[in-house]
């Protein structure tokens, strides 16, 4: 069985609501887990830049796709220009968008680095899956 | 009737061709040697010269050579008149231009037979030469015939326009760039695009050049080019329309269904959360507050994209009407002591519809405003120049600008903000490109992160 309370997570959405939200969710999933949320990409680029090799023990990102500067493709691209195509310590990717477009779909799975696309609302369930499915995998 | 110049030196046999010739009712005239019988060819203008090989002057094959050197001899074809023992060079006088041979002592079969086989070829052959001539007179196509040195040795009436030095200079040289024999390059005449069909003649060293005009028919294609653009950037509204449904009204909805199942547990739990409670109805109303926005965004374009398909043109002065965009936002301009400066003639007149003109403005100022750099006092430039085919309106600001590279393909979409701090849904940048895009303009940008923006609106006249 998988111990979600040793997981930590970082959410990338310019929606400060639906942080508030995903953290409510993963509250209930992992009370002891260690949650850290960005509006502002770029910030959270610059953030996952400056991470030593062992911080991505663990670690699970849920980035939204459709935001300003920065948009998830932008962010996906930064990192890959570092990472090549998987982040260190098999860290995770979810795409979290509202949107169900075919298009985007596709294009994300066109990513490495990324382990799952999820349509919002984020729900308990669907968390639970994709970490069961993606941390167990590595 | 059909003439015939008999030339032989032996005067039995001149005598006896005249007379079988004449008994079939052909007009003979004879001479009795080369010299004589070309000048009395040159008068006579014969349908057929029956020749003695070995006259006493010159022979029948140097006779065939200046009768072809002749403008109005060279066509007439010429039977040789040979002995036995000379068949050597009778068989070599058919390579050097002769039409037939007989071989004496002849009989008077023998020599009708001849004589009418060549007359029927060249009544054929005249036929033909005058069908192509009729042809090429009447053809509506022009054609030219160049020679070696690139000099016009034919050219039909349809060619007219072409007598023209330095044309051939430069079609000579475009012929001069190809390999092959045959070949077609577009040439430019004028106003019009002529596609040239090159034909060479290695034989005698000439290219035929066919024009045929497609002029009609690039102009259709590149009218098709741009209304495809036109369409193509029409779609890609369209399916930002559908982003926004996926995405940027989806968004709000899902955060206040999220937010009202929380409300609904606590209240299902009966938990004495109050405080919670409270975070969460801030949020909800915040969330709704987002999501009445972007209906009313929407519904704004909407709106503006069926007002600006039913506006009428009207001939205004731009100076004019960008003062009175500018006036719109006195007070605001007042009170951050902005420095507006318009420099447009006020002689210039654009043919616009005027609510559309009006809303670029008013988008663009508000943007500029909006986007100014709060460390120094906004300065905002208008001027305008003329194209032959547009008015190019221009805008520029020294505000916060914003990075070129980044902002190429977002800068108009639909709710993509350059600055993350500025509260902002991208929507003006987006109705200014709608708005162009349904009059056939454009919108371009200039801009460096801290350097100020400057906008460029080409109208279409």
């Amino acid at each position: 069985m998988l111990n979600f309370d040793i997981l930590k997570f970082i959410i990338i959405d310019d929606d400060g609501i639906n942080n508030f939200l995903v953290k409510g969710v993963l509250k209930q999933l992992a009370p002891s887990a260690e949650v850290i949320s960005f509006t502002d990409p770029e910030l959270a680029v610059e953030h996952l830049l400056h991470l030593e090799t062992v911080q991505f023990k663990n670690l699970s990102i849920f980035l939204d796709l459709n935001m300003p500067i920065l948009n998830g493709w932008d962010v996906l691209d930064k990192l890959s220009e570092r990472f090549e195509d998987k982040l260190p310590e098999n860290a995770c990717i979810f795409i979290a968008s509202s949107s169900n477009i075919e298009q985007d779909m596709s294009r994300a799975k066109n990513y490495g680095m990324v382990n799952a696309y999820l349509t919002k609302p984020l729900k308990l369930e669907n968390i639970k899956e994709a970490l069961r499915t993606n941390i167990r995998k590595n | 009737m059909h003439k015939i110049l008999v030339i032989e030196d032996q005067k039995d046999i001149r005598d006896n061709v005249k007379e079988l010739l004449e008994q079939k009712e052909y007009q003979v005239e004879a001479a009795i040697d080369a010299d004589s019988g070309f000048e009395i060819a040159k008068l006579f203008l014969p349908d057929l010269i029956l020749s003695d090989l070995m006259l006493p002057d010159h022979s029948g094959i140097d006779l065939i050579k200046r009768l072809k050197e002749h403008e109005k001899l060279k066509d007439i074809p010429v039977i040789i008149i040979t002995g036995h023992s000379q068949q050597e060079i009778y068989r070599n006088s058919m390579t050097q231009g002769a039409d037939d041979f007989i071989v004496k002592p002849f009989k008077a079969k023998e020599l009708f037979e001849a004589v009418n086989a060549q007359l029927s070829k060249a009544k054929i052959r005249k036929q033909d030469h005058r069908l192509i001539a009729e042809l090429s007179e009447q053809s509506p196509l022009a054609i030219l015939r160049l020679n070696e040195n690139g000099e016009i040795v034919y050219s039909n009436p349809a060619a007219k326009f072409l007598e023209n030095q330095q044309l051939i200079k430069e079609l000579k040289q475009l012929i001069n760039q190809e390999i092959g024999d045959h070949f077609e390059f577009e040439f430019p005449i004028a106003e019009k695009i002529f596609n040239c069909i090159v034909s060479y003649n290695s034989d005698q060293k000439y290219h035929n050049v066919y024009f045929i005009d497609n002029t009609a028919q690039k102009n259709a294609f590149s009218e098709l080019e741009s209304q495809n653009t036109l369409i193509e950037r029409k779609n890609q509204n369209l399916s930002q329309f559908t982003y926004i449904v996926a995405h940027d009204l989806k968004a709000p909805v899902i955060n206040i269904r999220q937010l009202l199942d929380l409300l609904l547990q606590d209240y299902h739990l009966k938990a004495k959360t109050k405080e919670k409670d409270h975070v969460l109805m801030g949020l909800l109303n915040e969330s709704l507050n987002k999501l009445e926005t972007v209906m009313e965004d929407v519904s704004g374009i909407l709106k503006a994209r069926e007002e600006s398909a039913i506006q009428k043109k009207v001939i205004f002065s731009v100076a004019k009407y960008v003062k009175k965009s500018v006036n719109e936002f006195k007070n605001v301009l007042n009170e951050i002591q902005a420095d507006i400066s318009i420099n447009i003639e006020s002689s210039l007149k654009l043919n616009f519809p005027l609510t559309d003109f009006s809303t670029i403005l008013y988008n663009l100022i508000e943007n500029a405003i909006k986007f100014k750099d709060p460390n120094r006092s906004l300065s905002l430039n208008f001027t305008a120049s003329e194209t032959h085919d547009e008015i190019i309106l221009k805008i520029k600001d020294n505000g916060l600008g914003f990075d070129e590279k980044i902002a190429k393909g977002k800068l108009f979409v639909f709710y993509q903000r350059m600055h993350s701090q500025i509260e902002g849904k991208g929507l003006g940048l987006q109705l200014v490109r709608n708005i162009m895009d349904s009059h056939g303009g454009q919108v371009h940008f200039i801009s460096e992160a801290g350097a100020g923006s400057t906008f460029l609106i080409n109208f279409k006249k």
